[in-house]
């Protein structure tokens, strides 16, 4: 009796739970049917034109370089806190961030305070259960929400964003959207678009101990090779152990990124930059995008290939094998804490680290509380070349924003466009972006801006964000104390208000960087249907998790290159290498007779 | 009259065999290396929470704090965040522990008896919910249409009846005495009243280790938090410290914006939380061992 009734309950509740499939998902294709019959109707729409001032006039509105509503509107917003900067009262409060952009637009931002660590799994839950707030910034990869109809193609609203077109037009970023195209021909997220791709990640290093070695980093940087970088590491190691700075045994290069903070046992940062000037991606470069599989486009022949198996790869190992060999780079680099790594650094027992533009003010500081001011001096280097000349980062693009498809029901299509032209405001124009950044411009302000067009903070702040260092105790930290340089909002722009706050030394290294290196040009983008891209995952996951297994035997010098090279091939070839590649490059030979 | 023998030490010396005796010495051995091996993680947490951060990066601190300072303590409590979570924690687990107790022992307790003949359809739906949950999603779009979302209720609800928990506790009921009840009824008690006067008496053990149970668990929980409650003037301390050490973020090009935060206010942070349970719980340890018994012997 038990028993019966048990299985009638789990009967009962399957079907239910199959019916109600049913119902959502026809419910949802409704909407999308509707969503595309609304665009289509607004394209009908006649061409507004700006003032002078690039202004533009709406029903009860403002828009264009300048967003002002007549009546207060409220929008909805998720915030992706960060622990170094957490949110405070005094940012909605007089002079900070929000209290700044209610008073240029009249609109009154209603947030969701969000943290970094928990922020995809927020939003994934709040798209899926349909109670998402209307603007979702930070997002780096929608590719899971667009099935599913809770968020807008905004590629279809971007004709109603005057900076945001003009931007895209301005700086030919048509290629690097394109990327983000889905198989409906339609992007999902307004990224945020840069003028130039600048190098973020690179190598921090103690030039003082790379001098007295006798080597002049600032002219070698030009034109080494990995290969050429290996001998110099092996040769201020030569330097350090006769120095008593440390033994034979001893690693001189212990990194941070790459282990289990931020590595993903994959390898991290250190095995993406070397592996991109070798022309292919592995590690950090697929873990975020859609090539799960880690294959790269070979344009000589014309189609993709397969990182884990190419030439390049070997190579690229090769010089990772004469770093570990050598007793130069530590193998606890793939599996240690990122401030472990920084530890050794700051202590003087590694004589390299990596770093990036936020990084490199807190390195400079832990070095100061370690050895001393004065007793050291570091230089950001420009990466070395693999087989390429190309610098790892090659995208314009940044994190972006979804905007939630009950924003559309909430606000009616007129009150929709007013919102994009709002994100059209904050994230696209000049002075939206220059507002997130430097906050308010004059004496009582953050910021002021002299007459060769250059920026600096008020005497009163420093901004950890902006690497601009605290030089008096009385500073307060501008991002800290208002919000601005939040990362939120402050990602994209013109290579100008890009580089605004950097430092001299920061300047010429971007200098050194466009003169000795190039950006790779984009691969062909491939938009696959939902089933091949299911499919696609079926394959590529085990394929990238047998290909990272291996890539980090190599590194730690457990398995060795040449001798256990056909095993490794052989396993990749067992876990669907070849499907991979057929559907990705018949998907291209598609994309190309279109 | 037999001379009494007495219980000098070397009288019990002559009992105890050599064997007996080294096995003793190096269980005690043994048993202290892993003590110590337990220990270690908490003296660290502790030396580190009162050392610089200069003597931390350079990796002097062991157990014994370099540098010390309560600047990082004093830093902590000022920070205005830490110690109005601290309170909401204090509440929440109050709150929690009691409206759990009250409401699994209601539950426990006419699951306990054999004569009320729906348990059979109710107790395996109770058991179907420990092995089939509805997800994350339905739980939270269920939160949002009762109007809980953001609530204090939607941090303690959740918890508040934990299907495992009332199996003890229905367990330890069955092996109350069902004469002594009937003795009470006989007496004038009404059935809620058997229960009240006569059972739950006589159940302190196992309420005493469910307090600690539902107080640990609305002590640590963070995940319910992060799910439900969007106003951080609600949040409680055990998310504030999980935002304050998680350091992994989001995805790979998102790495680089998370700093690092000093390890002192970590490990500070993290010692002021699990104060008052690690305080507490040597203590009441005992009713921890003995209510699983308890519970467990008729389970």
């Amino acid at each position: 009796m038990k028993k019966k009734l048990i299985s009638a309950v789990m009967v009962a509740a399957m079907a239910a739970s199959v019916l109600a499939g049913c119902g959502s998902s026809s419910s949802s294709s409704d909407t999308t049917a509707a969503d595309s019959a609304a665009s289509e109707s607004t394209e009908a729409e006649e061409e507004a034109v700006p003032d002078e001032n690039g202004v533009y006039q709406a029903d009860g509105y403002t828009y264009g370089t300048e967003f002002h509503s007549d009546e207060p509107v409220t929008y909805t917003m998720f915030f992706n806190d960060n622990d170094a900067y957490p949110i405070k009262d005094s940012w909605s409060q007089e002079g900070g961030i929000f209290w700044a952009i209610e008073q240029a637009t009249n609109v009154h931002l209603d947030i969701t305070v969000v943290n970094n660590a928990d922020y995809a799994q927020k939003v994934s839950l709040a798209i899926n259960s349909g109670e998402a707030p209307m603007i979702i910034p930070k997002i780096y990869d929608e590719t899971s929400y667009v099935t599913g109809g809770g968020v807008v193609p905004v590629s279809d609203y971007v004709k109603y964003m005057p900076n945001y077109t003009n931007f895209y037009n301005e700086y030919d970023m048509e290629a690097d959207v394109n990327t983000l195209k889905q198989d409906d021909g339609k992007y999902y997220r307004l990224p945020g678009l840069k003028e130039t791709a600048l190098q973020d990640y690179t190598l921090l290093l103690r030039n003082d101990i790379f001098k007295a070695a006798g080597y002049d980093v600032a002219s070698l940087e030009k034109d080494w090779t990995w290969d050429d970088f290996a001998d110099v590491l092996i040769g201020v190691k030569k330097y350090m152990v006769s120095q008593g700075m440390c033994s034979d045994s001893d690693y001189i290069w212990s990194d941070r990124w790459c282990g289990s903070d931020s590595g993903y046992g994959t390898g991290g940062c250190l095995l993406n930059l070397i592996s991109r000037s070798y022309g292919i991606y592995t590690s950090w470069s697929s873990t975020g995008g859609t090539n799960s599989a880690d294959l790269y486009f070979d344009t000589d022949a014309d189609e993709f290939k397969l990182s884990g198996t190419s030439d390049a790869y070997k190579q690229y190992m090769t010089v990772v094998k004469k770093l570990v060999d050598n007793k130069i780079l530590d193998p606890e680099t793939w599996s240690q804490q990122d401030a472990t790594a920084d530890n050794k650094f700051y202590t003087g027992k590694t004589a390299l680290i990596l770093t990036n533009r936020s990084q490199t003010t807190a390195q400079i500081d832990g070095l100061t509380s370690q050895l001393g001011d004065g007793n050291f001096e570091v230089y950001r280097c420009v990466v070395p070349k693999g087989t390429t000349n190309y610098q790892a980062e090659n995208s314009r693009l940044e994190c972006g924003i979804m905007v939630s498809a009950k924003a559309k029901d909430e606000l009616g299509d007129e009150g929709f466009k007013k919102m994009m032209r709002f994100i059209d405001w904050l994230w696209y124009s000049n002075e939206g972006q220059t507002l997130t950044k430097w906050g308010i411009e004059g004496e009582d302000g953050t910021y002021t801006v002299d007459a060769d067009g250059k920026y600096s903070l008020n005497p009163q702040y420093y901004c950890g964000g902006l690497s601009i260092a605290q030089t008096s105790d009385d500073q307060k930290d501008m991002r800290i104390e208002y919000g601005y340089a939040c990362g939120n909002f402050m990602y994209g722009g013109t290579a100008a208000l890009l580089t605004s706050n950097f430092s001299d030394d920061l300047q010429d290294f971007y200098k050194r960087q466009e003169e000795y290196r190039e950006l790779r040009p984009l691969d062909p983008v491939i938009a696959m249907t939902e089933d091949d891209k299911e499919q696609m995952n079926l394959w590529a996951t085990p394929l990238y998790d047998t290909e990272n297994t291996w890539t980090l035997k190599f590194a730690m010098g457990q398995a060795d290159i040449d001798k256990d090279w056909d095993t490794y091939v052989a396993e990749l070839d067992a876990q669907n290498a070849q499907n991979v590649l057929d559907m990705y490059n018949d998907y291209y030979q598609k994309s190309k007779a279109n | 009259m037999a001379k009494k023998v007495k219980d000098t030490p070397e009288a019990s010396r002559m009992i105890v065999s050599p064997g007996y005796r080294a096995f003793t010495i190096i269980n005690d051995i043994v048993i202290g290396i892993i003590c110590l091996a337990m220990l270690y993680p908490f003296l660290y947490l502790i030396a580190q929470s009162f050392s610089s951060t200069e003597a931390i990066v350079a990796g002097k601190v062991g157990i014994v704090p370099v540098g010390f300072s309560l600047d990082t303590y004093k830093y902590v409590l000022a920070s205005g965040v830490f110690l109005p979570d601290y309170a909401n924690t204090l509440i929440y687990a109050v709150i929690g522990t009691i409206s759990a107790l009250v409401l699994s022992s209601l539950l426990a307790y006419p699951l306990s008896k054999p004569e009320l003949r729906c348990n059979k359809i109710i107790g395996p739906f109770i058991i179907f919910t420990m092995y089939f949950a509805g997800g994350m999603i339905p739980n939270y779009i269920l939160m949002v249409s009762l109007g809980l979302k953001d609530t204090v209720a939607s941090f303690i609800l959740p918890g508040v009846i934990s299907t495992y928990y009332v199996i003890l506790m229905r367990s330890f009921f069955e092996s109350v005495p069902k004469e002594l009840e009937e003795a009470g009824e006989i007496d004038g008690l009404s059935r809620f009243g058997a229960f009240i006067h006569v059972a739950l008496p006589m159940s302190k053990p196992i309420l005493a280790t469910m307090t600690l149970f539902y107080l640990v668990q609305y002590w640590n929980d963070w995940f319910d938090a992060f799910l439900y409650l969007d106003t951080q003037t609600k949040w409680p301390v055990a998310y504030y410290l999980r935002n304050l050490i998680s350091t992994s973020s989001s995805s790979a090009e998102d790495a680089g914006e998370a700093m690092t935060i000093a390890a002192n206010i970590k490990s500070c942070a993290m010692v002021l939380t699990a104060a008052p349970i690690i305080c507490v719980y040597p203590f009441i340890q005992k009713y921890f061992v003995a209510g699983m018994m308890l519970g467990g012997v008729k389970g």
